[in-house]
């Protein structure tokens, strides 16, 4: 005689089995929520340093670009310059050779110069010492 | 309105003659305005000797040096007070070569003062520095207090601090022409007589009664270091009382005089030794480097002086 009673423990495996892979499921996601959670938490001060980096990085560039802009300036007032610096260094040339002309021309002169022997002396003159109203000397008189 | 005479006053100060020529202001009663003057002159020299004067038993500076090398502070007054810092820094500007700690060498050279404890001056070596006295000349314990380690000498920068003193006082009595003299040394402000400089001479060390210059100031000191008076035989060697503090003996070699004339007496005097002490072959180079006016006689009766010196002076004795 056939067995005709149907097939419920296929069901209920089948149920289970789903049950369990669900449950399984469900683990994994609140583990992999939680993992999220700690990586986020720690990446926190990393995105605070680098937002700081690149609040940092945007002032040096303000600055490099303000210093960028002097040193175009400074570059302009020195050519500005540069024909007045020309101008000096052609007066220094002329110094240099007039100086070495001054040079060249007391090599020339004689080391000493004689005098005239004096024939006579000068006649000194006496002239009495002034009135004075006080004399500076040794102390203790 | 005629101009007030010269009034003239002389007495005698810490060992030397003490005078006052003065010509009170108009509007002030003559003889009130110069007696008050030199009544303010004698009391600030008074006041100057009782605590500078190594020779008075009594004075402050006498009973500083007698604590000297104790470790005990002396209370003195604000005059000693004010010249031993004035000492001390003439000592640091001068590098030396002004040391007012030659008292020691002075004792044993015979120019005593009031007596001193016999230990040190009997034991120190010439010009001999006891240890760690390099740092200055005097400890100030407290304000009013004073240590020192080894006796110290103000005569010449104490007659120049007094000068100082005496001078500040009839400024501030309104006296604006005097000529206020200590033993060589003076102070001259205003106008001499006939509204012109005041005329002074500059002594000859061999006592001629001719100066050998006469220098015209006006708003100046004018002090000399000379051995003119101070000088005395040791052992069959002459020597004198400016002593150079590197050796304890006497220096200035080749000088006898030196005058040197600056806004200050003080420090006029501080000079006019320190130059004294570099002798003839240091004293050119010294005075000009520091631009000063100054005068010195060599051993040879000649004199010099700096170029600054030269446009005050007014007369120099013709040399035979």
């Amino acid at each position: 005689m056939t067995d005709l009673r149907r097939p419920v423990h296929l069901a209920v495996l089948a149920g289970l089995s789903a049950s369990a892979y669900a449950g399984t499921l469900a683990l994994v996601a609140m583990l992999q929520s939680s993992a999220d959670a700690a990586l986020i938490a720690e990446r926190v001060p990393i995105r605070a340093a680098a937002d700081s980096i690149a609040a940092s990085h945007d002032g040096l560039e303000a600055a490099v670009a303000a210093a960028t802009r002097r040193y175009s300036q400074v570059t302009s007032r020195y050519s500005a310059l540069l024909p007045e610096i020309a101008g000096i260094e052609t007066s220094l040339d002329t110094l240099a050779t007039t100086t070495a002309g001054v040079t060249d021309s007391t090599l020339t002169l004689p080391t000493h110069v004689s005098l005239p022997t004096v024939q006579a002396a000068p006649r000194v003159v006496r002239v009495a010492a002034p009135a004075t109203q006080a004399t500076t000397g040794a102390s203790g008189r | 309105m005629a101009e007030a005479t010269l009034h003239r006053f002389e007495a005698r100060a810490m060992g030397s003659v003490l005078r006052l020529t003065v010509r009170p202001e108009a509007g002030q009663d003559e003889d009130e305005a110069a007696a008050a003057a030199w009544a303010e002159v004698v009391d600030e020299f008074e006041r100057s000797e009782q605590q500078l004067s190594r020779f008075r038993e009594t004075s402050d500076l006498t009973e500083l040096n007698r604590a000297a090398g104790s470790g005990q502070a002396v209370v003195v007054g604000r005059r000693l007070e004010r010249a031993v810092i004035a000492a001390d820094r003439a000592r640091r500007v001068t590098a030396g070569r002004f040391d007012p700690r030659v008292l020691v060498d002075l004792d044993r050279l015979g120019y005593r003062g009031a007596a001193l404890p016999s230990p040190a001056a009997a034991t120190d070596q010439p010009g001999a520095q006891p240890p760690g006295l390099d740092n200055g000349v005097v400890c100030r314990a407290a304000a009013g207090r004073l240590r020192v380690d080894r006796p110290i000498d103000l005569g010449g920068i104490g007659k120049g601090l007094a000068l100082r003193w005496a001078a500040g006082r009839l400024d501030r009595r309104d006296l604006h022409s005097y000529l206020l003299e200590a033993g060589g040394d003076l102070v001259a402000r205003g106008r001499g007589p006939d509204a012109g400089d005041w005329q002074v001479g500059i002594e000859d060390p061999s006592g001629a009664e001719t100066p050998l210059a006469v220098i015209a100031v006006a708003d100046l000191a004018v002090t000399t270091s000379s051995v003119g008076v101070h000088a005395w035989i040791v052992g069959g060697r002459p020597v004198h009382h400016l002593l150079d503090p590197a050796t304890g003996r006497p220096g200035g070699e080749g000088l006898l005089a030196v005058t040197v004339a600056g806004s200050d007496p003080a420090w006029a005097e501080v000079w006019s030794k320190t130059l004294f002490l570099a002798g003839r072959d240091g004293i050119a180079d010294m005075a000009r480097a520091r631009g000063l006016a100054a005068w010195w006689i060599g051993t040879d009766g000649g004199l010099e002086m700096t170029p600054a010196a030269r446009v005050r002076t007014v007369w120099v004795a013709a040399e035979d």
